[in-house]
């Protein structure tokens, strides 16, 4: 370590048009700290950026004068940039620069204020060269990093999450379970709502794929592991064997005629040989051999194959590749509808779940000629019965969004097909929300198509004729209606697939409640709980095509960020102070995106990639030996600390507010924006998240004599890492009882969930504390 | 299912309305004037038509207590002419005989044939007419003719200035 360099702090006042001058005596303050031996420099100017300052502020460091700037008064932020780049350039680190604006904590008013105002000013001073002394020098970090992702699903949403990284100029891997590209929407008639068929889109997409250098595409492959981290993952796939090359194979079926193995197909639709081509794409899809149903040592289709693309020995291959993100498109799965027991899914003949009904939509089946699907002699009459299962406490209790839609769509396509049959939706409510209303407008218009605003209980097979039964009250007439149908089609809704709950538990990616991909919905859709993996399409809750396509992209361009050759990572990050840490793993439990890891010595070490720089391991560190760049417990305490000894007002309780910069602390700013009265006794901190705070702040800020902590963050559920806010309180109760045992009034410390929008709240809040805090009387920790 | 094509249903599909593109908001019945009146609701009877319920829609009173005031179409979300089906489901219910005993269905009848016959309505003939069909009750005959007295009851029909070209339209129709 090289040695220690003295203290030398310059304080820059900006009194820009006497803004800061008219409510309070600079000059007062000056004298105050006259006598510091730290601060090497205390100037006020009109301006600090005029070429002036600037040349001001370059010649003190340069000269050596000052290696600390304290710069107060507002600044606006690109003036903090400039401030900062300044310095830089004049070889002082940026992270040695800081502010301080008085304003923000609240002017007092009326005509005796002045003094008063003054003696905040002057706390205020005393807090913000305590945090100076402790400024650390930052430097960025650079990481290495991989350009090439890593997709894993080949459906709509992968598929497209792919070819634009392809289209970006990345390398892309792309990860498909089932033999076959397309997932869930190759099994679609159409999608609306252009009414499109899926396999144009989706053969479009594979084209791309195929022809694209950059993208490779594994199918029949799962991913076994990742290590590493955000930027340079490693990960392990594992490849099935398909027996047929998917280089060679041209589909020309050479294979069909001599494979003496007859299977029934897997579609319920005749029979298909052991060897068989995949899916319904006319393109990029080579055939495959099923070798569970090939007859014991038959090897027919090997020579027999034009193009020697079969080898039966195949074995799995495990590929090993090297990927800076991850983006998990694993999609979704329809809801067992056979566990909606009152509607005979399963059991009843003639009861269909809407994903069959695609198929029976894109055989035909129910166009004139095929006959098929009508039980008597009348127009075909098909009832659809909306959240099958869906927003029903027993099965899903969410409604999943594209049901409603489905369900005008099929009855569109099915009007084509049978111009005279006869619908009836059945419906709780029909949600076709912003253009899909012209999609339920369409089939209004249509004639011969009921929607009755009831849901059957059970459903009859009737007697003789095959057909279905349906009973349910009219809701809209009052009376009850008894209906006969040739089909039901189930409405069911999404669940997260198998292999979205598969990968999940592979990769340690949390789920929400309804067991979808965990992501902060509002703010960062597109990224899981943990950095570096990004989700898109169904896994990440239930959506439609289009939804999915964009999901798609914007997870593309979110993971761009890692893509390439370095990662930078800008300070702050947290560093861990090895000689003091006890290994209790703490941090590693609280860390809400899973960013620690253990070296060989056990000693936690966070991946800087995967850091989201919260600060929530420093307020769990019960050594307090984590710190995050220049927002340590230390540089809070000391701030506390000065202002312990300086109270503006003898005699009042000193109350010190500790909030989160998301959301508590734009409330405090606004408060005093508002011109609202703050207590005389009561400053504000800013933190970067409620769970930054680590309890020995709570308690130094206690044990220096302050009367009450207030701690502001975010409501439940709505914390930008996760539960910072939570954690901070549920951490705190063991403080509370700490207190007790102490016969201190747990009233000291104090949460409160403060918003963006709350600066009256919060100026009354603190108010109504400081009211209480009088009660308590003084800390007995007071000098 | 029930939906036939029927003389109602024609009628009211010949009035330009469509009953499927109703979606059952309610806006209509609750702006509705004399919806109260009968316990029935222009949405209800949409709604038997969507059914096809004719026995019931062309049966209900509603449409004869229907004023034309015009609420229900204008307000309608889906632009259907509710008001028009209302008239279309009447006549309708005349097409089967079933025309209304009660006074509302008398007072339509004697409305209706001036209007139709002289397109203007007499309120000497309509009270007369009122009078004697709801059978002679001499508390209505005293208002009657205090009414009368008092010059609340005109006694001549308004006279219709008729352009040459609705008196040739008259001759095309025969009226």
């Amino acid at each position: 370590m090289p040695p220690k360099e003295p203290l030398r702090i310059g304080v820059y006042l900006r009194d820009r048009g006497g803004t800061l001058s008219r409510w309070c005596d600079l000059d007062v303050a000056a004298r105050t700290f006259a006598k510091s031996k730290q601060i090497a420099q205390w100037e006020v100017r009109e301006d600090w950026l005029n070429p002036e300052g600037q040349a001001a502020i370059q010649d003190a460091i340069q000269s050596g004068r000052v290696n600390r700037l304290l710069f107060v008064g507002r600044f606006t932020a690109s003036e903090d940039e400039d401030i900062r780049g300044l310095a830089a350039s004049a070889g002082l680190n940026p992270h040695l620069v800081d502010f301080c604006v008085p304003e923000e904590q609240g002017i007092r008013g009326g005509d005796d204020a002045r003094d008063l105002n003054t003696k905040r000013v002057i706390a205020l001073f005393a807090m913000a060269l305590a945090r100076a002394r402790l400024l650390q020098p930052l430097e960025p970090v650079e990481l290495p990093a991989v350009d090439a992702a890593l997709v894993v699903g080949g459906g709509m949403a992968g598929l497209n999450a792919a070819m634009v990284l392809a289209q970006t100029g990345k390398q892309v891997y792309l990860v498909e379970k089932s033999a076959t590209l397309g997932g869930r929407v190759a099994q679609l008639h159409r999608y609306y709502p252009r009414m499109c068929d899926p396999r144009c889109g989706l053969e479009f997409l594979v084209r791309r794929l195929r022809d694209s250098a950059r993208a490779e595409v594994l199918t029949l492959a799962t991913l076994e592991e990742l290590r590493g981290s955000p930027g340079d993952y490693h990960a392990v796939v594992v490849q099935r064997p398909r027996f047929v090359s998917e280089a060679r194979c041209t589909a020309c079926g050479e294979c069909l005629r001599i494979c003496p193995a007859t299977v029934p197909s897997s579609n319920g639709e005749g029979e298909r040989k052991a060897i068989h081509p995949t899916g319904s794409l006319s393109v990029g899809q080579a055939f495959i051999v099923e070798r569970e149903h090939c007859p014991p040592g038959c090897r027919l289709c090997e020579p027999a194959c034009p193009y020697a693309a079969i080898n039966l020995d195949q074995t799995p291959a495990h590929h090993s590749l090297k990927v800076g993100a991850l983006i998990v498109a694993t999609g979704w799965d329809p809801y067992p509808l056979d566990q909606v027991e009152e509607y005979g899914y399963g059991r009843l003949p003639g009861v269909v779940s809407n994903l069959e009904m695609e198929k029976l939509l894109a055989l035909r089946r129910f166009a004139r000629g095929n006959g098929h699907g009508r039980t008597g002699g009348g127009p075909l009459s098909v009832g659809f019965i909306q959240c099958a299962g869906s927003r029903d406490q027993r099965h899903l209790s969410y409604c999943s969004g594209v049901c409603c839609s489905v369900t005008l769509k099929q009855i569109l396509a099915l009007k084509e097909q049978a111009p005279d049959a006869r619908c009836v939706v059945f419906y709780m409510d029909i949600r076709a929300s912003g253009t899909d209303e012209l999609l339920y407008q369409r089939v209004q218009n249509l004639t011969d198509v009921i929607f009755v605003k009831s849901n059957p209980a059970t459903i009859r097979p009737e007697d003789g004729t095959g057909r279905l039964r349906v009973r349910v009250e009219d809701t809209l007439s009052g009376k009850e209606v008894a209906l006969d149908f040739d089909l039901l089609v189930l409405a069911g809704g999404l669940i997260p697939s198998a292999g979205t709950l598969e990968v999940s538990d592979r990769l340690g990616l949390p789920r929400e409640e309804l067991g979808f991909l965990e992501s902060h919905l509002q703010c960062q859709p597109w990224e899981s709980q943990r950095t570096g993996i990004y989700t898109c399409g169904t896994c990440r809750g239930p959506m439609n095509v289009s939804q999915s396509v964009e999901s798609a992209n914007s997870a593309v361009i979110q993971s761009l960020r890692l893509l390439g050759s370095t990662v930078q990572v800008q300070p702050p990050y947290p560093v861990l102070d090895r000689t003091k840490c006890d290994k209790c793993k703490r941090c590693t439990e609280e860390c809400p995106f899973a960013a620690y890891a253990f070296d060989e010595q056990g000693f936690p070490v966070p991946d800087l990639a995967k850091c989201r720089q919260c600060g929530i391991c420093q307020g769990s560190c019960p050594m307090v030996v984590l710190s995050l760049g220049n927002h340590t417990a230390r540089q809070l305490s000391a701030q506390v600390e000065a202002l312990s000894e300086r109270a503006p007002v003898k005699g009042q309780p000193l109350m010190v507010a500790l909030l989160c910069e998301n959301d508590a602390a734009h409330a405090a700013v606004g408060a005093a924006r508002l011109g609202l009265d703050p207590p005389p006794n009561a400053f504000f901190l800013t933190v970067p998240c409620a769970g930054a705070i680590n309890n020995a702040t709570i308690a130094d800020a206690l044990s220096c004599g302050i009367d009450g902590v207030l701690v502001g963050g975010c409501r439940d559920g709505q914390c930008h890492y996760v539960r910072g806010n939570e954690l901070v309180r549920k951490r705190s109760s063991d403080l509370a009882e700490k207190l007790r045992k102490m016969r201190m009034d747990e009233a000291r410390i104090r949460f409160e969930a403060i918003e963006v929008n709350d600066a009256r709240r919060y100026r009354d809040l603190l108010h109504e504390y400081v009211a209480e805090l009088t009660r308590l009387g003084p800390n007995p920790f007071r000098v | 299912m029930a939906v036939e094509a029927s003389d109602a249903l024609a009628l009211v599909v010949d009035v330009g309305v469509n009953p499927f593109v109703c979606v059952q908001c309610g806006r209509c019945s609750s702006g509705c004037p004399t919806a109260f009146e009968t316990g029935h609701t222009p949405r209800l009877l949409m709604r038997y038509l969507q059914w096809g319920w004719i026995d019931e829609a062309v049966q209900s009173p509603f449409p004869w207590y229907c004023v034309s005031c015009q609420a229900c179409t204008t307000r309608c979300p889906r632009g259907l002419d509710i008001s028009g089906a209302m008239f279309a489901l009447r006549r309708a219910a005349m097409a089967r005989g079933l025309m209304r005993s009660d006074l509302a269905g008398h007072f339509c009848g004697a409305y209706m044939d001036q209007a139709r016959d002289h397109h203007r309505v007499s309120e000497l003939v309509l009270g007369i007419r009122m009078v004697w069909a709801t059978g002679f009750r001499w508390d209505d005959f005293l208002l009657f003719i205090r009414l009368l007295l008092k010059g609340r009851i005109a006694t001549t029909r308004p006279r219709v200035i008729r352009s040459a070209a609705a008196k040739d339209r008259d001759g095309q129709r025969g009226g």
